[in-house]
């Protein structure tokens, strides 16, 4: 509503939690052919999909994020073993729990891209943008937000 | 013998033949129909200890206060099943503990009982057989036992203790429908969902006495209490209320045995137990995993399986 007195158009803000040894090189990979994809995420690159606390996400949602996506090695192909597989649990209950409370779980994303995955890097950011674009501004777990 | 005499006799001679060097019991509390949590050292207190519907502490959390030492303690059947999650942790160690299990039909949920007591001032209460016999000034009323056990109770599935050195009285039947099923996934659109929530939430004062009542919550530093990230604001906004109850019911996650000790403890009778049992029945459905039952499990966010559900990763 403040954007739309402003004259602004609103555009989705996305945190991609990518982590060090396959999404953040699949997102190298994707700049460097030269993919494109849309221009709406803010990239935090952690050691290990496993690595990502549901507080992270939740806390990128109350400070403005309208998505969050978090991104690891496939499964097996975890550079720590089993961190993406451990993670995945937790994701999963996750999504559940905001489902529970009303929140979109589309809001928050996951995938699994290896560092040869540009071509898919490209895709996804454009699959979870389009997404998040779907839903709208996040307001429900926001800061001063009051749904 | 009726299970609190036993009780009475068994903390007496525990602590007398020197087998604990302390007994975790429940005393009467100083208002009517309300206990209180006593720590026993000397057989000579042994007598004051009663059992009960009253009983309603998880006294399971007590113990990481005293490291090293041996401990009788008496659980109800969750107590119990939080005791088992505590040992898989090894938070505690079963070889210092003597465990008195105890039968379990519920215990009185204070808000059940103001709201029949509808402002009436209560001074006296005592447990008949199946009747919670109330009075106060010119006033009397029995009141079926079965009509004010908490929801927690009421909802309980497994009302007998896994876990014991010594089980006292024969398994009494729980006064309410135990087994009930827990409802199937909330109908209700995601509106009308975050409503609920975010009404829950507005009560949270952030006193976190859900947290130190919890026995699944031990953490030396919550995340709630860092300074450095301080990943909670001070003002309370809703919001911060909302990220706390959310990440403290995924940080019990496959954890929580539904005691319902966080909503005993709530002084804004906050229902915390929607968040909780939503995630116990994810984890029974999607993981196969029931918290409390086995301590050679490992835990639910601690292992995996290399087919767990990902259908809903790209």
């Amino acid at each position: 509503m403040e954007l739309a007195e402003s004259g602004q158009t609103w555009e989705p803000k996305i945190v991609a939690f990518l982590c060090h040894w396959c999404s953040y090189a699949g997102a190298d990979l994707a700049g460097i052919s030269r993919f494109q994809y849309p221009p709406h995420i803010r990239v935090v690159r952690v050691p290990c999909s496993g690595a990502v606390n549901p507080l992270y996400i939740l806390k990128a949602l109350q400070q403005g994020a309208d998505g969050v996506l978090v991104s690891g090695c496939h499964p097996g192909d975890c550079h720590y073993l089993a961190g993406n597989y451990v993670a995945r649990r937790r994701f999963a209950l996750l999504r559940n729990l905001l489902d529970q409370v009303g929140v979109e779980p589309e809001r928050v994303q996951f995938s699994w891209v290896s560092a040869a995955e540009g071509q898919k890097f490209a895709q996804v950011i454009a699959e979870v943008t389009a997404a998040v674009r779907a839903l709208g501004p996040s307001r429900k777990l926001k800061k001063g937000g009051r749904g | 013998m009726m299970p609190e005499a036993a009780l009475k006799e068994l903390a007496a001679r525990l602590l007398e033949e020197g087998l604990v060097d302390l007994f975790i019991g429940y005393g009467p509390g100083s208002l009517p129909l309300r206990s209180t949590p006593v720590f026993l050292r000397q057989a000579a207190g042994a007598g004051g200890l009663i059992l009960g519907p009253t009983c309603e502490n998880n006294l399971a959390p007590y113990l990481a206060r005293f490291p090293g030492e041996r401990v009788g303690l008496v659980v109800k059947a969750c107590d119990a099943r939080a005791l088992v999650e505590l040992i898989r942790e090894n938070q505690v160690n079963r070889e210092n503990l003597y465990v008195v299990g105890v039968p379990c039909r519920g215990v009185i949920c204070r808000q059940k009982l103001e709201g029949r007591l509808a402002g009436r001032e209560l001074t006296a209460g005592r447990i008949e057989g199946d009747a919670v016999r109330c009075g106060g000034h010119e006033w009397e009323e029995a009141i079926p036992l079965d009509q004010l056990v908490h929801p927690s109770c009421a909802h309980c599935r497994l009302p007998a203790p896994e876990l014991f050195d010594v089980c006292l009285g024969d398994g009494e039947d729980p006064v309410a429908a135990s087994g009930e099923a827990l409802e199937a996934r909330d109908a209700r659109d995601a509106g009308a969902r975050y409503r609920e929530f975010s009404r829950e939430m507005e009560k949270c004062l952030l006193c976190y006495a859900c947290r130190q009542a919890c026995p699944a919550c031990y953490c030396p530093e919550c995340f709630v209490d860092r300074s450095q990230p301080a990943w909670m604001g001070g003002s309370g906004d809703l919001s911060d209320c909302m990220l706390f109850h959310l990440v403290r019911a995924l940080h019990v996650a496959g954890r929580c045995v539904d005691c319902g000790a966080c909503a005993r403890a709530c002084p804004q009778r906050v229902d915390l137990r929607v968040l909780n049992r939503r995630l116990e029945q994810e984890a029974r459905e999607l993981f196969g995993f029931t918290p409390g039952l086995d301590p050679g499990h490992k835990t639910l966010p601690g292992s995996f399986r290399p087919d767990d559900p990902d259908d809903f990763v790209k």
